[in-house]
């Protein structure tokens, strides 16, 4: 049964100053409403509920009260109250004389209404209180909690949320049914071989002692020759779903004897080149998942011909790091920076003490998520992040999704997925966007009532990964490298990366947000492959077009807009200047610039959205202010 | 119940009212079918009762509550003449004594006994002779019609009392049976039997789920076995009617049973006391403290005239408590 939002409080017949009726709405069990003052004949709130709903449960807690009755009515005759919980008992006489057990929580369940109101659909709740038994104490609620019924869920214990001044635990809304746990796996992307959690602290520790790079011991966790490291995470990778296995390493364990893992040099063979056909379609494909990569294939680079970006499982991780919005602008510069760097070394630094974190494009991963009452461009925007980080979008709800990004409470896909996914306001994608890492989406829950502890943790964007810029050489310029060489890159990498970041946080921000996707050893042939995949991810239509947008939009829109131009590879600037292609403007501020710079083409946000959507650049005429 | 309520004993200083009162209200019940009238007349004759002295004149009588302006002109008239033109006419009217005579008869009420009275049976006798056109009940009432207008002796009660307990426990010690009526008012004399028995395990959630057996028919039977009931009247579920007889040389009583559920019993218990006036009084005022009052239950009214969910009752002073209503020991009920 999910519970129904109540959208502010009506009127009441009295409040206490401090006590007052909007104490009701709050799940905090210390905020009470109590009526004025002591002995009133009866003290009743009207509660105001966002959408009819059918109510099929009540919860009530009380504060003083003898007596409790709940009332229903419509909008469109509001005074026309029908009963749909009779007057119940919440203190004997004897209670209240002595006032004992004032908080009394009950719970009604759709057998305690009324009929034939309980099967009806309501939007306007009056709650009427009275204490007969004792004329000298200011009485009311501290809580109300009303449930609907949507149809699915009527054999379904509720779940409570607190019982008296005890909250409890949320239960996190996972639906598990039949079936759709493998749908989400099969979703997820082939190669997310991530490591969580403890696995991934092992690793860190398996590699502290070792000095040896992460990646050579990531599925058996014992040291074994690079050899047969790669073979077995050859292997692995022709199961599809080596991210599955790491994530479940104890089935691994379980699965396959010390036999099967054992070096086969024919199988072997057989799966590096499915691994490599498989690859090579990867690269058609246009996720931009796909840039993540296991630790495994790490291996698999050495092949050469298909070289992949592999991320080494680093952990060393800045957390609290703010990175700014990618800009392709910089691209290049990076990969120079990088191939600068490469070189240098940097023993000292251990950057494992921390816990995993994951490639910036690999950040939400595992989500799946559908946006409601969000419009565009807002919508898009918001979808590109979240993209961007690796989540898929889907348009409808289906056994496969995790999140719902949601604007309000109750719009309809609100409560499709009420009770069934995490509900989350659309600042958890700005926020994990903005401060890269994954963040507990209980903090941004839309409905209070998913509020709480926090059962996830964290999860930090792995550092100093490198985007490929597009200039970056080509494909298997390093693939000759041997594993050493390759380790030792990563680890270097990793350590250089940091220090700069330390040294020149502020400056390098901008390439950081492209470097830091990911931790990689084989800093050139990710870079080509990235690219690919971020051309086909971002075309470049906007390419040598230079935009100025217009401050006066709104703030949002302007943050929008330019990260769509310069998502697209268009140049922006902040200055006006003779050179200007487009400006983005609306229809009141177009003539000013219009005087100014009449070479440049005053256009709306539309015009942006609509290359957008048909990712190329379109025509101007509709979109044109003249 | 028994047939006839007679509000005052003859030691009564306002006896004579009393009785014309009650005639006139047994009268307006069962000739004229006017259940309110009844109700004024029974009032009006309550409060007499209680008069503790003897009313001099219909205008002191019309201070007292209940009695207006036509009842005290008739206290009046019979101060001053001896005897109401009224009730002469009545005693006058033989269709109207012969539906009275006939209403007397348990299981005949007044609709039956006018519908009698038209076929032209008026004496018992006549009822004797078409006992086709009587019920079970009827017959039986008919049977016993001297007996069943006898007043019970308290002591017989007691005794009646002593044997019944002793049955029901031997079924189960965890029964509770109280025998309610004028006897737990204390009166010295009761015109039927009214017993209570409860169950701790015997709740109306149970009786919704269907739990009910055959309870109230052991109980009976067992009772029959040890001859002490006679007669059946009716047997339901919660409900027994009959007859008993504590032995051959005493006349055959009126016996009920009512079988209830354990959260119900004290309403119960509190209703079948009585006195009805009483049961009156302290409905019409737990409706001024917002409850409304049956034999079942008592519950809250909820603001739009909707009775709450029941009151949980672990006693008969729970009950006054709630309504706020000064506690009563049942020896202070005859009103």
């Amino acid at each position: 049964m999910p519970q129904i939002k109540i959208e502010r409080v009506l009127s009441f017949t009295s409040e206490d100053p401090t006590h007052n009726a909007n104490n009701i709405l709050s799940t905090d069990s210390s905020k009470k409403w109590k009526c004025k003052t002591a002995g009133e004949q009866s003290a009743s709130v009207v509660l105001q509920l966002d959408q009819p709903y059918n109510i099929n449960g009540i919860d009530i807690g009380n504060e003083n009260s003898a007596y409790v009755e709940v009332l229903v009515a419509r909008s469109s005759t509001p005074e026309d109250f029908k009963v749909l919980l009779v007057m119940s008992s919440f203190m004997s006489p004897i209670e209240a004389r002595q006032s004992q057990n004032i908080n009394k929580v009950r719970m009604f369940k759709q057998a305690d209404l009324s009929q034939p109101e309980r099967d009806e659909k309501w939007d306007r709740v009056k709650i009427v209180c009275t204490q007969p038994f004792n004329r000298h104490l200011q009485y009311g609620l501290s809580f109300v909690n009303l449930y609907y019924s949507d149809g699915k869920s009527l054999e379904k214990p509720k779940t409570q949320t607190t019982i008296g001044k005890f909250t409890l635990r949320p239960e996190s809304p996972d639906n598990i049914s039949i079936g759709s746990l493998f749908a989400r796996k099969k979703l997820q992307p082939e190669n997310s071989g991530e490591l969580k959690g403890a696995a991934a602290i092992r690793e860190a520790t398996a590699l502290a002692h070792t000095g040896s790079p992460a990646t050579k011991k990531i599925n058996l966790n014992l040291p074994k020759t690079p050899k047969l490291q790669q073979k077995i995470t050859n292997k692995d990778d022709d199961d599809d779903d080596s991210g599955k296995k790491r994530q479940e390493r104890h089935r691994n364990e379980l699965l396959y004897s010390k036999d099967e893992e054992d070096k086969h040099d024919k199988i072997d063979k057989l799966i590096k080149q499915k691994e490599e056909e498989k690859q090579n379609e990867e690269e058609k494909e246009t996720i931009l998942h796909k840039q993540k990569d296991t630790p495994s294939k790490v291996t698999e680079k050495k092949k050469g011909k298909t070289p992949k970006k592999t991320p080494v499982a680093t952990t060393s991780t800045k957390p609290e790091t703010p990175k700014p919005k990618e800009t392709l602008k910089r691209k290049h510069d990076n990969s120079e920076e990088q191939k600068i760097k490469k070189p240098k070394k940097i023993a000292a630094v251990k950057p494992l003490e921390k816990p995993a974190g994951k490639p910036f494009a690999k950040l939400l991963e595992d989500v799946v998520f559908i946006i409601s009452g969000i419009q565009n461009p807002d919508r898009a925007s918001l979808r590109s992040m979240a993209l961007s980080m690796g989540a898929k979008y889907k348009k409808e709800w289906d056994g496969t999704c995790t999140h719902l990004i949601c604007a309000f409470a109750n719009t309809p896909k609100f409560n499709q997925v009420k009770g069934k996914g995490k509900i989350v306001k659309r600042n958890w994608i700005d926020e994990c966007y903005n401060q890269r890492k994954k963040l507990p989406w209980r903090r941004f829950a839309l409905d209070k009532a998913d509020r709480g502890p926090e059962s996830e943790e964290e999860i930090c964007e792995q550092d100093d990964s490198p985007i490929p810029a597009p200039n970056s050489p080509p494909n298997g310029t390093n693939s000759d490298l041997d594993d050493d060489t390759r380790e030792q890159g990563s680890d270097t990498e990793e350590k250089i990366a940091k220090l700069m970041k330390k040294q020149a946080e502020p400056k390098c921000k901008k390439h950081q947000k492209e470097y830091c996707v990911d931790t990689d050893s084989e800093l050139m042939s990710d870079h080509s492959h990235n690219n690919l995949e971020f051309q086909n991810k971002f075309k470049d239509f906007f390419e040598n077009k230079i935009f100025y947008v217009d401050e006066q939009l709104d703030k949002d829109l302007v943050k929008t807009i330019k990260q769509y131009i310069v998502a697209y590879n268009g140049i922006l600037v902040e200055d006006l200047e003779v050179s200007i292609d487009f400006i983005v403007t609306n229809t009141s501020n177009y003539k000013t610039f219009k005087d100014l710079y009449p070479s440049a083409l005053c256009v709306a946000p539309d015009w942006i959205w609509e290359c957008h959507n048909l990712q190329k650049l379109m025509p101007t005429e509709d979109f044109i202010f003249a | 119940m028994s047939k006839r309520k007679a509000p005052s004993s003859e030691s009564n200083p306002n006896h004579d009212f009393c009785e014309f009162l009650t005639e006139l209200a047994e009268y307006e019940k069962n000739i004229n079918r006017n259940i309110h009238k009844y109700n004024a007349y029974r009032k009006a004759a309550a409060t007499l009762a209680a008069h503790p002295t003897r009313v001099k004149s219909g205008a002191e009588a019309k201070k007292l509550p209940g009695v207006g302006d036509k009842i005290s002109k008739k206290i009046d008239e019979f101060l001053q003449t001896g005897k109401l033109q009224k009730l002469e006419k009545i005693h006058n009217d033989d269709t109207s004594q012969a539906i009275n005579l006939l209403a007397r008869v348990t299981g005949i009420g007044p609709a039956k006994a006018q519908k009698l009275v038209q076929e032209g049976i008026t004496t018992l006798e006549d009822l004797r002779k078409h006992q086709d056109k009587l019920t079970h009940h009827q017959i039986i009432g008919l049977k016993y019609f001297d007996d069943f207008e006898k007043k019970i002796p308290r002591k017989e009660i007691e005794n009646i009392e002593k044997i019944i307990r002793q049955e029901i426990k031997d079924l189960d010690s965890k029964y509770e049976v109280t025998i309610c009526g004028s006897y737990r008012r204390g009166k010295k004399e009761s015109g039927d039997i009214d017993t209570l028995v409860t169950h701790p395990d015997y709740t109306s959630q149970e009786i919704k789920k269907g739990n009910k057996d055959l309870i109230l028919k052991h109980i009976v039977e067992k009772l029959e076995n040890c001859g002490l009931v006679t007669e059946t009247l009716s047997l339901g579920d919660t409900k027994f009617m009959g007859a008993c007889r504590l032995n051959s040389d005493l006349p055959t009583r009126r016996l009920d049973i009512r079988f209830q559920p354990y959260d119900q019993y004290y309403c119960s218990i509190l209703y079948f006391t009585g006195s009805d006036m009483f049961n009156k009084r302290m409905r019409a005022h737990a409706l001024e403290q917002g409850f409304t009052l049956n034999e079942y239950m008592l519950r809250p009214v909820g603001s739009t005239g909707v009775p709450g969910e029941a009151v949980e009752i672990s006693s008969e002073e729970d009950i006054f408590d709630f309504i706020d209503f000064p506690y009563k020991k049942p020896e202070d009920r005859n009103e």
